[in-house]
């Protein structure tokens, strides 16, 4: 006899153990990525109005080759687009579609060899991941004109180390909090704080004389 | 966008602010073009309920929630009753296949019943006047020492060995005491194998309603045989013949299993004459002559250390008595459990110069060992 209601226990314990969750706000980038999941292509549309820029942005701004931003840009959204089946809304959408593009990222720069990352939480020294080029120190005479500034500040962006940049372009481009930082790059909250503060640090003091 | 609350200062505020109005660019359009087709695609083979996969967390319409449960109830419980069902068809097959068959058969436990409520006692109806008849006699004069000790009954003993010996080995130990010695001996050499528990415990059934049918068509056979026997004997008795005759009238009355111990009394030549048969019977010889051992003090060739001493010969009376007992009171020859001693048998009996029981004997033979390839000697003689 206990035999027979077990299969039935174990049926019906999906349906006992499944609370209800709160319904994202209508129109927000989760509602959106949900209507998608069923099938609703405009909710994409819209979706991907919204982000398409601040991505796009956060690849030029860490790869600096339009070729190859466009083609990680692509592929973030291919990703998307492919898990759109087990999206579950445990997060902001934004952290999520900028964790795809951190990953994707990252594949990008294992694949390349360029910049070994150190997922460590706490100290990290300035100049620790300046595997990158640094590009060229910006000179005074670009400093004097207010119209060239914000081609100083992109360079600025540019020339910071990747870990730092990624988080100031998480944090400008994507609107990401610390924690939303810190889950998108699985690292720490500190880590995130550091790396910011590194990042303002280095744009204050090549932009001291336009700001 | 949002301000984060981590910037620090008025200074990087402003920072945002201007990287975010100097940071204008965008996906060329060919890049939307293709990010959207291929989004769109996707979405149109997107079925409304096929892209469904694990249960979010959290879900976008209010209405979705409980739609998702009743797609799992919808699934869940029948797998849930079929899951139930093959388990529970599972362990009764199992039970089945690995549970002993301890109970009969309805139909075999009918015939049974039928057959017990035929013929009360199953197994010891034929065999304990068999035992009943020697023991009998032995006790009365100890009179007839080739009719009165045979051998115990060996295709009794064989067919009904389960059955019968417990009723029958008492009465035998009780009337004939100075058969004991021998009597264990025979026995157990024609006792069937003890069968082990299971195979006692499946087929009784069916085994008592063979061996009864068996054992009730020999009777009726028998019987005739004896009632002729016995009126033959009487008429020997009432004209004193010389004991050539009585002895194969007696011969008659102990019925199949003495002919051959009577007409060894009688014609010791037939020896020799059976000495020149085939290795068949010549096994068969020994063995039929292993069976009346027991019971034949004269043509025994070398007594077994526990056989009887032979007893004397029963006076006239004894035998009138003995024929009316072993007429009441049929039994099985022993000799026709195996083929071998029956044909062996039959040969004597011809030889004897009766071969009316002789084809009565391969009658029954033939009836009982359909597949048994007879010698030609145990065959009647073709007509002339």
């Amino acid at each position: 006899m206990q035999l027979f209601f077990f299969p039935v226990a174990l049926a019906a314990f999906p349906l006992m153990a499944d609370p209800a969750p709160p319904a994202p706000t209508p129109g927000s980038d989760e509602a959106l990525m949900l209507a998608y999941a069923r099938g609703d292509a405009g909710a994409f549309e819209t979706l991907y109005g919204r982000h398409k820029g601040g991505v796009y942005r956060y690849f030029v701004r860490s790869l600096r080759e339009p070729g190859l931003a466009d083609e990680l840009f692509q592929d973030v959204w291919a990703s998307l687009v492919k898990a759109r089946a087990t999206y579950t809304v445990e997060a902001k959408f934004s952290t999520w579609l900028y964790r795809l593009a951190h990953n994707r990222l990252i594949d990008h720069y294992r694949r390349a060899q360029l910049v070994q990352f150190v997922p460590v939480d706490g100290a990290e020294e300035e100049g620790e991941l300046l595997d990158w080029p640094a590009s060229e120190a910006p000179g005074p005479e670009v400093q004097v004109a207010s119209r060239q500034a914000a081609a100083q500040l992109k360079k600025l962006v540019e020339a910071l180390p990747p870990a730092q940049r990624e988080a100031f372009l998480l944090q400008a481009e994507g609107g990401l909090s610390l924690e939303a930082i810190a889950e998108a790059t699985g690292t720490g909250r500190e880590t995130v704080k550091s790396r910011l503060r590194y990042a303002f640090d280095k744009l204050r003091a090549g932009m001291k004389d336009h700001l | 966008m949002t301000q984060p609350e981590e910037v620090h200062s008025e200074f990087e505020r402003r920072l945002l602010d201007q990287y975010r109005a100097a940071a204008d660019e965008q996906p060329p359009p060919a890049l939307d073009r293709a990010v959207l087709d291929n989004a769109r695609r996707a979405a149109a083979a997107t079925h409304p309920r096929g892209v469904r996969g694990p249960a979010p967390a959290f879900v976008a319409d209010v209405n979705d929630a409980p739609r998702q449960r009743s797609d799992e109830a919808r699934w869940g419980r029948p797998l849930a009753l079929a899951a139930a069902v093959v388990l529970g068809i599972g362990i009764v097959v199992r039970y089945e296949m690995e549970s002993p068959d301890l109970s009969p058969p309805q139909d075999k436990v009918a015939a049974a019943a039928a057959s017990e409520a035929a013929a009360p006692p199953p197994a010891a109806l034929p065999s304990a006047p068999a035992q009943d008849a020697p023991g009998a006699a032995a006790g009365k004069a100890a009179a007839a020492p080739a009719a009165a000790e045979p051998a115990p009954p060996v295709a009794g003993a064989k067919d009904s060995a389960d059955v019968a010996r417990p009723k029958a080995a008492p009465k035998a130990e009780q009337a004939a005491p100075k058969a004991r010695p021998a009597a264990p001996a025979v026995a157990e050499r024609h006792r069937a194998p003890e069968p082990r528990p299971q195979q006692r415990a499946a087929p009784a059934p069916a085994r008592v309603d063979s061996v009864m049918r068996e054992n009730l068509a020999r009777e009726e056979s028998d019987q005739k045989i004896r009632a002729q026997a016995a009126a033959e004997l009487q008429k020997a008795e009432s004209r004193a013949q010389p004991a050539g005759a009585v002895g194969d009238a007696n011969a008659k009355l102990a019925g199949p299993p003495m002919p051959a111990a009577t007409a060894r009394a009688a014609a010791p030549a037939t020896a020799p004459a059976g000495a020149a048969l085939g290795g068949n019977l010549a096994q068969s010889q020994r063995r039929y002559s292993d069976a009346n051992s027991s019971a034949s003090a004269v043509a025994a060739p070398p007594p077994p250390p526990a056989m009887a001493p032979p007893p004397p010969p029963p006076p006239a009376p004894a035998r009138a008595e003995i024929a009316a007992d072993a007429a009441v009171a049929p039994r099985v020859p022993f000799y026709e459990g195996d083929p071998d001693l029956w044909a062996r048998h039959i040969i004597e009996l011809r030889r004897g110069g009766r071969n009316q029981s002789a084809d009565a004997d391969l009658r029954r033979l033939r009836a009982r060992y359909p597949g048994f390839k007879l010698p030609a000697e145990a065959l009647p003689p073709a007509p002339q």
